[in-house]
């Protein structure tokens, strides 16, 4: 399969004002194929837009090697630009132009005609906003317009940074909704997020970083394969008893009151039938512990959820 | 690199501040021109040399009252002269004939004061351009667009410089069409010591040169320090009082110091006050310290991550 973004132990170091290094990128691999849309997922400050921005040649590696469309980052970057489209973080627009002028003038750099920004200005769906001033647009708004910029070179690649912040959840629908088209177009589209809910409806493959790391990679079900506990639930009619069965049988288990989780692989569920149905337990359900990508990205970034007390 | 030229002239054109500074450029230069005509008034040279010998005259009785005067006050031998007696006996206004006219000198004199406004708008207006740019990360958009930040950089210090050169050259030439109608209607003879329109050229010229300077300072110093405010405290700071300190500290140190230089390049004479220095001197000196401060910001831009 050919990797249409490419990075290789990247390593990114910032200095400290007072001294020190901070290290946001430590040796992080991701290979990204050809066609669809691919999820960067991790939480806030794992080196996500850090990796974007040495993808983009906005920030030098410390160490390490990226590079899209075969070309590297440090060197290559120009002969292949005009194939990508961007949006890091919060668009940034000149003060005082138009939503249309912003987009006229980048066209401009690239002999890109105003057709086109009329037609980016209705994909993204700021008709009849494109002539009010830049700073008067909602956060919403504003990130509609970074799309927009985003798809004016009618990208192969687009790389979008967190590109449903600020919008309303009509607004993620569309951008959703306008996302998948843009996958399934045939541009490779790399979307970085830290809402677990965007990529799993969007994204055909997913990279899951922490601290800087890729901590998984891979379709959505090797993913989630990768994370999935090795656990069966089992229920029966009296759970104390069928506990203590497990327990005297050796077998890890735990009860939810309802149900017992038995820590034991899927493939030796038989075992764990055996030993309820020796004690006169009959199982009325026995399944595999299934798990979500949400459950698959706190397992695998060893991220806490804070509960309110 | 011309599409992006191109781009960066509709960027600054699109920006309120350039706009506001036109408008606020026009109404002063209005301002100044019925200001002159309002001031001055047309007068025949034999009218004006009347008023020449009636003022000797008028001197002359002065003299002969301020002797009368001394002798009353038993002053005669020439010594110094108390102070009651020197406010009893001089009178407090000097008698002049009025020249009520426009002449040419004033017009080179307004074109050179202007000409100094014009370093600092162009040294602000060339900081705000690109210090903008990095306060609204719109530097970053562009970059992930165009990636070499070398041409990025040439292409925004290009068309600062040329935005700045065509600033200075409009308002230079609106004053002096402002002016005009007062050194029409109520113009003097010309003499030798008037300034001849190759004169005002040139001075019209250096203005220019200075402003598109300024401006490529500003460039450089707001897109080193990545913000406007950088450009300007730089300024206020070295200009208003580091300069200040060291010119009037040591005189041989003004040739090397930015305002004496500017003094020089504006007038376009040399200033006993700013020993060693030419007109060329000084041009070459501002120019060296432009390229000198773009070097460093274009080192700068192209080796810093930009966020």
């Amino acid at each position: 399969m050919t990797a249409i973004i490419e990075v290789d132990g990247l390593r990114k170091e910032y200095r400290r004002l007072l001294g020190g290094r901070v290290t946001a990128v430590d040796g992080l691999e991701l290979s990204v194929p050809a066609g669809g849309v691919y999820g960067f997922l991790g939480p806030n400050g794992s080196g996500k837009t850090t990796t974007i921005r040495c993808l983009l040649g906005l920030a030098r590696p410390t160490a390490g090697r990226c590079a899209m469309l075969g070309a590297d980052s440090r060197r290559g970057l120009p002969s292949v630009i005009g194939r990508v489209g961007a949006l890091v973080e919060m668009p940034g627009l000149n003060p005082g132009v138009t939503g249309t002028q912003a987009l006229r003038i980048l066209a401009a750099t690239a002999g890109i005609g105003d057709e086109r920004v009329d037609a980016v200005i209705e994909q993204v769906g700021l008709t009849g906003r494109g002539d009010d001033p830049a700073k008067d647009y909602s956060l919403g708004m504003r990130q509609r317009l970074g799309l927009a910029v985003a798809l004016l070179k009618d990208p192969e690649v687009l790389i979008l940074d967190e590109p449903a912040n600020g919008l309303d959840p009509a607004g993620i629908r569309e951008i959703r909704i306008l996302i998948r088209r843009l996958g399934a177009e045939g541009r490779t589209v790399f979307l970085s997020s830290h809402l677990l809910g965007e990529v799993e409806q969007v994204c055909d493959r997913v990279a899951i970083v922490a601290r800087g790391r890729t901590v998984a990679a891979g379709t959505i079900e090797e993913v989630l394969a990768s994370a999935r506990p090795s656990a069966v639930w089992v229920k029966v009619t009296d759970v104390a008893g069928g506990l203590d069965s497990l327990h005297r049988a050796g077998l890890g288990a735990a009860s939810d009151g309802e149900r017992i989780r038995v820590e034991v692989p899927p493939q030796q569920a038989e075992a764990v039938t055996r030993v309820l149905v020796a004690d006169g337990h009959f199982p009325s359900e026995l399944r595999a512990v299934e798990t979500s990508l949400e459950d698959a990205f706190f397992a695998l970034t060893g991220e806490a959820v804070a509960v309110p007390a | 690199m011309i599409r992006l030229f191109g781009a960066e002239l509709r960027r600054i054109a699109a920006r309120r501040l350039v706009r506001l500074t036109l408008v606020l450029a026009a109404i002063g230069i209005a301002g100044g021109g019925v200001l002159a005509y309002a001031t001055t008034h047309p007068l025949s040279e034999s009218a004006y040399q009347q008023r020449v010998r009636q003022a000797e005259t008028a001197r002359e009785t002065q003299r002969t009252a301020i002797d009368a005067c001394l002798r009353a006050h038993g002053q005669t031998g020439g010594g110094e002269i108390p102070d009651n007696v020197a406010r009893q006996c001089f009178p407090q206004k000097n008698i002049t004939a009025k020249d009520p006219r426009f002449h040419r000198t004033r017009l080179k004199g307004v074109l050179q004061g202007v000409s100094g406004v014009l370093l600092i708008v162009g040294w602000a207006l060339g900081a705000s351009i690109v210090g903008a740019e990095f306060a609204s990360r719109s530097m970053t958009t562009l970059l992930t667009w165009e990636t070499r930040r070398g041409r990025v950089f040439v292409a925004k210090a290009l068309s600062v410089a040329v935005t700045a050169a065509v600033f200075a050259t409009v308002v230079l030439l609106l004053v002096t069409a402002a002016l005009l109608p007062a050194l029409v209607a109520h113009s003097a003879p010309i003499t030798a010591s008037e300034p001849g329109l190759a004169t005002i050229a040139g001075v019209i010229g250096r203005g220019v040169a200075l402003a598109t300077l300024g401006a490529a300072m500003g460039f450089a110093i707001a897109a080193i320090g990545r913000n406007t405010a950088t450009a300007l405290g730089v300024g206020f700071a070295y200009i208003v009082i580091l300069e200040n300190i060291l010119g009037n500290s040591i005189a041989g140190w003004r040739r090397w110091l930015l305002l004496g230089n500017v003094i020089v390049f504006v007038s376009g004479r040399t200033s006993s006050d700013i020993a060693g220095r030419s007109v060329t001197g000084a041009a070459i000196f501002l120019t060296t310290v432009a390229v000198v401060l773009l070097v460093m910001a274009v080192g700068s831009f192209r080796l810093r991550d930009i966020a």
